[in-house]
């Protein structure tokens, strides 16, 4: 599957709030139409390296590389011109508009009519058309674009959120968790919108604590122990207790020469 | 004399400059007679301002210490000043307070400590009474009405309105009742029913919307007199009636003078009863602080019917009115006056 | 391995009250009205008639211009502006200084207007660089205003017969000049919030302030556009009441306060931000203003409206409450 550059490298990221540590050595590379898992102990690092590659938080060491060229995250506004879009867990939809509007909230078009584009209006039809489009390539079920997503059940939510990365144009999603609060049936729901986002070119780096899913929807995983990437493991090579044994450490990681080797072997 | 809407609110910001001006002349010497005057308000209006600038005019040219502190139309504040002005150690004090309710406790403090206090327009029996007699400004004003009432329509009105303010109470009924007493005077035979009221709170403003209402629900009548309780009230008719196209239809006539003088005043508006509520302290002082500052025993005449000093209703034509200077010229004019001339001397057109 | 079970995707009917939507409201409320038009007609036939027309109107004037800035102020989540008082009589005062120089109207409502914006860019300052809370700095900015104000002024008064003052005086169609912007600044703005990229961001702002943050939207930027263009309409409305009060003075307008919020919440326009149709402000206001005419006519004394209208807010509280928990639409 790796067969092109990476879309996104992280590389010996290291983050430390004063003499806290929370990210030592941390790498991760993700390749086009790729979905990565990204597991470890509460407390492994995650989460910082998270929210490093979303711009929330600005790395203390390391590069960031997208299609070659080394990045500073800053802001979150710089993650999105990046082409990387964070789906977190609280999900960021206003509750009281339409699943249309929640799509191009921030982002609304304009009318291509000159005078109504003067008074600032919005191009409802062709928004409307797009965003049905986009849920429909992601095969995502929506009562109705045009009412408010208060009444909508979680899956459907989160697959909104998911859906607004691909129409805007993203090209790395990053879901923290994006199944935890739902039912089997939503789960399945939001696990088929994630596969069908690498048939439209976007890479995904997924954080979950359920190996099984992950199992079923990622290509490659990559395990964090305290602040460090210790292993990256190709899921059809692996199963889930060997996962589970680096993440407790029960098994030792690879040694930074495997971990190279790995990621030679990946991109070979 | 009262101040209608409730301007409590600003008791706080308004409190301090007044406080410290008083506290400023803390430093000046003890043993000259001092003069306390609570205003009621220096944020309401041009008068009870003006009432503070005439009192402590009238004190400089006497040689007087002047204390000058405002109520804020607040009743609380009113007691608390009446307390300092007792820590200032003024020798007599004058007081307008709006809010009347904490009078009783007002004249306690000042029997405690020996000082006697004059109020202006609203009785208290451990106060000097010093102004306007209400109930004859009110029929005053009413039989002018009536006598264009008599003149214009035979005393046939369609509707007498009186636009009440009954936030000021006692004086409400005094005012606007006696402009009912007073049109009644002069055409005893206008119906019962053909009195109607509304509730314009003395605001021009306010009364509008009510004032409209009323208009609207008596479609019918051509020929309207209104009072109130003072020129702004009676003037939220009048506007209302020129929205509804009915001006003409509408005579009124108010009380207090506040939109009779000037070059903007409404044609329907036939006339207003001046107090030249500005010029109070000469009464006062004529009558009540002058003597005690000489020494003289003064008897407590707290009574409206038996003041301690009458202010004399002046009620005018709009036509009259337009030989009235504005307050800031009578001011001017009164405090050029040789002393103890009152306004109503120098500037009423209709002496009774 | 596949751990998704069958994806049953129909979707689940869409609840019969949301697609009422805001029509809900808009069927509510002219049912109400409707009732106290009829029993008022009943109890007075000469109540259906032109004067009662003319007086509604001219109430609705000024209650429905300064409604949309409240509006705009809820919806974006910023609960209430408290200080509308002390903008209109402060917009007001312009207006009367500027008409008294002999300008003409446009230029009058031009003063008045930028008086209103620069009111709001007061009160957004204040909450956004001291980080305070809109209602707490409103009922602050409205006192300290209003007091000021009494230091400036304490009468203010159009000249008669000027523009400005025909302006509040005069029909056009049978209606009151005044009415009328009132009912085109309702209708266009109720258009623009809904179709225009700012409307769309103001609702959203009011809705879930993170969420819009995280897209991008200025907080700030929309905090101040927002009491901005509220304090416009306020400027405006200032207009319209100066044009009719006659003398005012700096608290002339606190009763006017109540029954715009009313007005607000009765269209449906959440305090809570987020959601509400500009349009409905037509009807809660025409409703709101009918009360006390109707009340007049009913032989109850102006004392009784102001029960009346407590009353009502209470009940349009409760109302706003109940939806908050219930349905978005």
């Amino acid at each position: 599957m790796q067969d092109a550059a990476p879309v996104l490298e992280a590389r010996h990221i290291r983050r430390h709030f004063g003499a806290v540590v929370a990210l030592a050595d941390a790498s991760l590379n993700l390749y086009p139409r790729e979905v990565v898992g990204l597991v470890g102990d509460n407390g492994a690092g995650k989460s910082t390296l998270l929210k490093i590659l979303s711009g929330i938080v600005a790395p203390s060491g390391g590069d960031i590389v997208i299609d070659s060229k080394t990045v500073l995250l800053r802001r979150a506004q710089d993650a999105m011109d990046a082409g990387i879009e964070t789906v977190y867990q609280d999900l960021a939809l206003v509750d009281t508009m339409s699943a249309y509007q929640n799509v191009y909230l921030g982002r609304e078009e304009l009318s291509p009519n000159p005078v109504a584009r003067f008074f600032n209006l919005v191009d409802d039809k062709k928004m409307r058309a797009r965003a049905r489009e986009v849920l429909d390539a992601l095969q995502v079920k929506v009562p109705s674009i045009n009412v408010a997503v208060k009444g909508m059940s979680g899956g459907q939510r989160q697959c909104l959120a998911i859906a607004r990365a691909l129409l805007w144009g993203r090209r790395i999603v990053i879901l923290d968790e994006p199944t935890a609060a739902l039912g089997v049936r939503e789960t399945g729901q939001v696990l088929e919108v994630i596969r069908d986002l690498r048939k439209h070119d976007v890479s995904v780096i997924i954080v979950s604590h359920n190996m099984q899913q992950l199992m079923s929807v990622a290509d490659r995983i990559t395990v964090m122990r305290l602040g460090r990437s210790i292993a990256t493991r190709t899921v059809k090579d692996t199963e889930v207790n060997e996962i589970v044994g680096l993440i407790t450490g029960a098994i030792p990681g690879d040694s930074p020469e495997a971990l190279a080797q790995s990621a030679a072997q990946s991109a070979a | 004399m009262f101040e209608t809407r409730n301007t409590r609110a600003l008791a706080i910001v308004a409190l301090a400059v007044p406080a410290l001006l008083g506290l400023t002349s803390l430093a000046t010497a003890q043993d000259k007679f001092k003069l306390g005057m609570l205003v009621g308000g220096n944020t309401c209006c041009e008068w009870m301002k003006a009432q503070g600038d005439v009192a402590r005019a009238l004190a400089e040219k006497e040689g007087w210490d002047y204390v000058e502190l405002s109520n804020n139309n607040d009743p609380a504040v009113a007691l608390k000043n009446a307390q300092i002005m007792v820590q200032e150690g003024a020798k007599a004090v004058i007081q307008f307070n709006g809010q009347p309710s904490s009078n009783p406790a007002i004249s306690a403090v000042m029997k405690a400590a020996g000082i006697p206090i004059v109020t202006y327009d609203i009785a208290d029996p451990g106060m000097y009474f010093v102004g306007i007699d209400n109930l004859a400004a009110g029929i005053a004003g009413g039989e002018q009405l009536g006598m264009i009432i008599k003149d214009k329509w035979n005393c046939a009105p369609d509707l007498v309105i009186s636009s009440e303010g009954a936030g000021a109470g006692i004086v409400n009924e005094w005012r606007t009742g006696g402009m009912r007493t007073g049109v009644k005077n002069i055409c005893p035979d206008i119906p019962a029913e053909k009195f109607v009221s509304f509730e314009g709170s003395g605001d021009a403003a306010v009364a509008l919307q009510p004032a409209r209402d009323l208009l609207a629900a008596n479609p019918n009548a051509v020929k309207m007199a209104v009072v109130g309780i003072n020129d702004g009230g009676v003037l939220g008719l009048i506007n209302a009636a020129e929205q509804l196209g009915r001006a003409d239809q509408v005579i009124g006539w108010g009380q207090d003078g506040a939109f009779i003088t000037g070059d903007n005043v409404n044609p329907h508006l036939a006339g207003s009863v001046f107090y030249f509520l500005e010029g109070y302290a000469v009464y006062a002082i004529r009558d009540v602080i002058k003597p005690i500052a000489e020494g003289k025993d003064v008897p407590l005449k707290a009574d409206a019917g038996d003041p301690a000093s009458k202010v004399q209703p002046c009620p005018v034509s709009a036509e009259q009115a337009k030989a009235v200077p504005d307050m800031a010229e009578r001011v001017t004019q009164l405090l050029a006056a040789p002393a103890g001339t009152t306004a109503y001397d120098l500037f009423c057109p209709n002496k009774g | 391995m596949s751990l998704a079970p069958a994806i049953e995707t129909a979707p689940p009917a869409m609840p019969f009250k949301a697609r009422l939507g805001g029509w809900g409201t808009a069927i509510l409320l002219l049912s109400v009205w409707a009732a106290l038009l009829i029993a008022t007609g009943l109890y007075r036939p000469d109540f259906f008639a032109h004067q009662t027309l003319l007086a509604i109107a001219f109430t609705m004037a000024v209650v429905g211009v300064l409604a949309v800035g409240q509006g705009i102020i809820a919806i974006s989540g910023g609960f209430i502006d408290l200080s509308q008082p002390a903008g209109l009589i402060l917009s007001g005062l312009i207006a009367v200084r500027l008409s008294e120089a002999g300008l003409p109207l446009p230029l009058v409502v031009v003063g008045a207007v930028l008086t209103g914006m620069a009111w709001g860019a007061l009160n957004a300052a204040i909450i956004v660089f001291a980080k305070l809370n809109p209602v707490i700095v409103t009922l602050a900015t409205n006192f300290i205003g209003l007091a000021a104000l009494y230091l400036i002024f304490q009468l203010a008064q159009v000249p008669n017969g000027s523009e400005i003052y025909h302006f509040g005086r005069t029909n056009i169609l049978g209606l009151p000049a005044i009415w009328w912007p009132m009912l085109l600044i309702i209708v266009v703005t109720g258009f623009l919030m809904r179709s225009t990229r700012y409307g769309r961001r103001t609702t959203a702002v009011g809705g879930n302030r993170a969420a819009a943050k995280a897209r991008g939207i200025s907080l700030k930027a929309m905090r101040f556009g927002t009491f901005m263009a509220a304090g416009g309409f306020v400027g405006f409305a200032a207009v319209l009441f100066a044009s009719a009060a006659g003398p005012f003075n700096p608290s002339s307008a606190s009763t006017l306060q109540l029954n715009v919020i009313a007005a607000v919440i009765l269209a449906g326009i959440s305090l809570a931000g987020g959601r509400g149709n500009f349009w409905m402000l037509l009807l809660s206001v025409g409703f709101l203003s009918t009360i006390p005419t109707s009340l007049v006519f009913f032989g109850l004394s102006s004392d009784t409206q102001s029960i009346f209208q407590g009353v009502l807010l209470m009940i349009a509280v409760a109302i706003d409450g109940y939806r908050a928990r219930r349905s978005p639409t």
